[in-house]
């Protein structure tokens, strides 16, 4: 079993089907075929307002093509330490943001929190042209360390926001895990809170490779697509992009594929807790962290089981990620089959 | 039928049945799990020549970002005025590069001449930091207006780019109809004269979304990855990229649905011709770009035929792209239906 991450997964069934009908008819390129014709209205319903949708192949670009829209060159970006956008991709906001820097702040299980966030724009000295002014809010959702903002904690981290005339973004790489999670309508975590772009993973969660930049302040588009152009990420073949996407959408396919995921990373949490390790958070999403000898480490990995250490949360901290393809039988079953 | 352009066209069935194949397992992330592993021989079997190969999903991306390890901020890429870096890419060269400027000149069938090179490049003033001093050559193969260059032309360009101690770059979005007209080795019009990087293109020739940049010179290799991490261009799922290409190149798929589509490019020339168009330069890839009256242009477009109106070659003058998929069959039933 393999808990590296959820990007070890293939394509879910329903997607390569999709990917699979759009191989007979030639297409219209660049985004004026049917199914990408039809992304607007789709993600419109799905969030219940009018939203413009910009589909790229990688989450990494998703961030940086949406933030670039957000930021100007000269501008920060409050993330916390642990965002994907500054851990694990590369200076690409720099690069799409001309130079916009990163401004990276603590919280509690990769959270930041709308007090502390509150308190760190009060206390930020503007020296004009000399300093780096925030102008945008980028947040994870779920986070990083695989817990999940809640409708509360979303809505005040937009009010202080809205106080300090911040931009809003939110890298939804598992936006799925954590709508599955909080059982909410994807506004209340989203618009109606006060965000102006969503990243919308579902490269992670089944997808062969797309993720949706979502726009809720429609006046970006122009913007975001000059750079998604600039960024060499137009696809010619677009439909293949839109077709994912669709089919991703269709019949709630990315909260069945979260559901599931979440559901075997419980049932991880339980079976390696009975095995003697001990959770780092209570796991909310798809990603499970957790403190255990090397005894028992050893011992999974002996057993075929693949996952990752993670340092930064301590010499015996490990990192498992579940997906929608995930053998909750067989993950209940390890207790038994490996022993403890 | 539509000849608007070859990105029309869906993936050909050898591509799709590589992307349904390991639908069902798991594999390490991003270049780590085995097909990915399998490409820097794959094409170094290809090219005849240990080279590093770097796939992205966009023709675009792979330009982009070879370019921007061939030229420094300050320096410029000749090109013609008519490359697809030049015309169709918005300011990527540019992005990629820290702001390195695209030198443009002229030559026939968009291809640039070596003589015209070698004067363009001996006439420009080095002023120093002041000025834009070429560092780099950029051409296409086969060319935007469906030319191909010989072995021979590329040759004298590359010793044209050796005597300036330029490096030379090969868009190759289109690379493969080129070889299925030359007929010669791969290495032939690419490291065996002088060529430091190419993007070999599939997208447009049945894959769903994937070029390649080929390093022949392989020490590039670790900035072009970090170039194309940077910019959000790799992907996790790495194996869907490296599965399209070893599909690609297996058992020369490439070769033959680049030879499908030049022979379909043919048999509509002769169609059009018959019509009473007439082509503006030979055609030699899978482009055709031809001078028609407008009532001809109607009747084809009434026929159900799409097209591109070419305006930079004349208020007459229109451009047909067959692909991989092209009818032939239709094509040339087109000359009893039109009449």
């Amino acid at each position: 079993m393999n808990f590296s991450s959820d990007n070890v997964t293939p394509i879910c069934p329903e997607i390569l089907a999709a990917i699979a009908a759009e191989s007979d008819a030639s297409a219209l390129p660049y985004g004026a075929d049917d199914k990408s014709q039809m992304l607007d209205a789709a993600f419109s319903g799905l969030f219940g307002r009018d939203v413009s949708v910009v589909p790229v192949a990688t989450g990494t670009a998703a961030n940086v093509i949406g933030l670039s829209g957000l930021v100007s060159p000269f501008g920060g970006v409050v993330c916390h330490h642990h965002a994907h956008i500054n851990v694990t991709e590369s200076t690409g906001v720099a690069f799409y943001g001309g130079g916009a820097k990163l401004l990276g702040i603590d919280g509690p299980s990769a959270k930041i929190e709308a007090d502390a966030l509150d308190a760190y724009l009060n206390n930020h000295v503007s020296n004009g042209m000399h300093s780096v002014d925030p102008e945008c809010v980028a947040i994870t959702q779920s986070t990083e360390f695989g817990t999940v903002y809640s409708v509360d904690e979303i809505q005040a981290i937009g009010s202080v926001c809205q106080k300090h005339d911040m931009r809003l973004f939110m890298d939804g790489a598992r936006f799925a895990n954590a709508v599955a999670a909080l059982d909410c309508h994807p506004s209340e975590i989203t618009w109606k809170a006060g965000f102006d772009v969503l990243s919308f993973g579902a490269t992670k969660n089944g997808a062969l490779a797309v993720d949706a930049i979502i726009l809720f302040d429609p006046e970006l588009r122009r913007k975001t697509e000059q750079n998604r152009k600039r960024g060499g990420h137009l696809f010619s073949k677009h439909r293949y992009l839109a077709a994912q996407l669709l089919a991703y959408l269709e019949g709630d396919l990315w909260l069945r594929n979260a559901r599931h995921a979440n559901a075997a990373a419980q049932a991880l949490a339980k079976s390696l807790s009975t095995m003697g390790a001990k959770p780092a958070f209570v796991p909310e999403g798809n990603e499970l962290f957790i403190h255990m000898e090397d005894r028992l480490a050893a011992m999974l990995r002996d057993a075929g089981i693949v996952f990752r250490p993670w340092p930064s949360l301590g010499p015996d901290a490990y990192r498992f990620v579940c997906a929608w393809n995930s053998p909750i039988e067989m993950i209940k079953a390890l207790p038994d089959t490996i022993g403890g | 039928m539509n000849f608007a352009s070859d990105n029309v066209s869906p993936f050909c069935p050898e591509i799709l049945e590589a992307l349904t194949k390991d639908a069902s397992v798991n594999a390490p992330a991003y270049g780590g799990d085995a097909l990915s592993q399998q490409l820097d021989a794959a094409f170094s079997e290809l090219f005849d020549k240990e080279v590093a190969v770097i796939p992205v999903a966009t023709g675009t991306a792979a330009n982009c970002i070879s370019l921007s390890a061939l030229v420094s901020p300050y320096g410029g890429v000749v090109c013609h005025h008519e490359a697809h870096i030049n015309e169709d890419e918005s300011t990527g060269v540019a992005f990629f590069t820290g702001g390195a400027k695209l030198l443009p000149m002229d030559g026939p069938a968009a291809k640039l001449e070596a003589d015209d090179l070698d004067g363009f490049v001996s006439g420009l003033v080095d002023r120093g930091v002041h000025s834009v001093s070429p560092e780099c050559v950029a051409i296409t193969q086969a060319t935007e207006l469906g030319a191909v260059y010989t072995v021979d032309d590329v040759k004298a360009i590359g010793e044209v780019c050796r005597k300036h101690d330029l490096r030379l770059f090969m868009d190759g979005a289109r690379f493969a109809n080129a070889m299925a007209h030359l007929k010669c080795h791969p290495a032939d019009v690419t490291w065996k004269a002088g060529v430091d990087a190419i993007s070999f293109g599939a997208t447009k020739n049945g894959a769903m979304a994937v070029d390649a940049i080929v390093l022949f010179d392989t020490s590039l290799k670790p900035r072009i990855e970090q170039a194309r991490k940077r910019s959000g261009h790799l992907h996790s799922k790495h194996r869907y990229l490296a599965t399209q290409l070893l599909a690609y190149i297996k058992d020369d798929v490439w070769l033959k649905n680049a030879g499908h589509a030049n022979a379909a490019a043919q048999a509509l020339a002769d169609v059009l011709i018959k019509q009473g168009a007439s082509l503006t330069h030979a055609a030699e890839g899978n482009e055709l770009f031809v001078k028609m009256s407008p009532d001809l242009a109607r009747k084809l477009r009434d026929a159900g035929l799409m097209f591109h109106g070419w305006p930079s070659l004349g208020a007459d003058v229109y451009r047909f792209v067959a692909a991989w998929n092209a009818d032939i069959v239709q094509i040339t039933k087109l000359n009893t239906t039109l009449g």
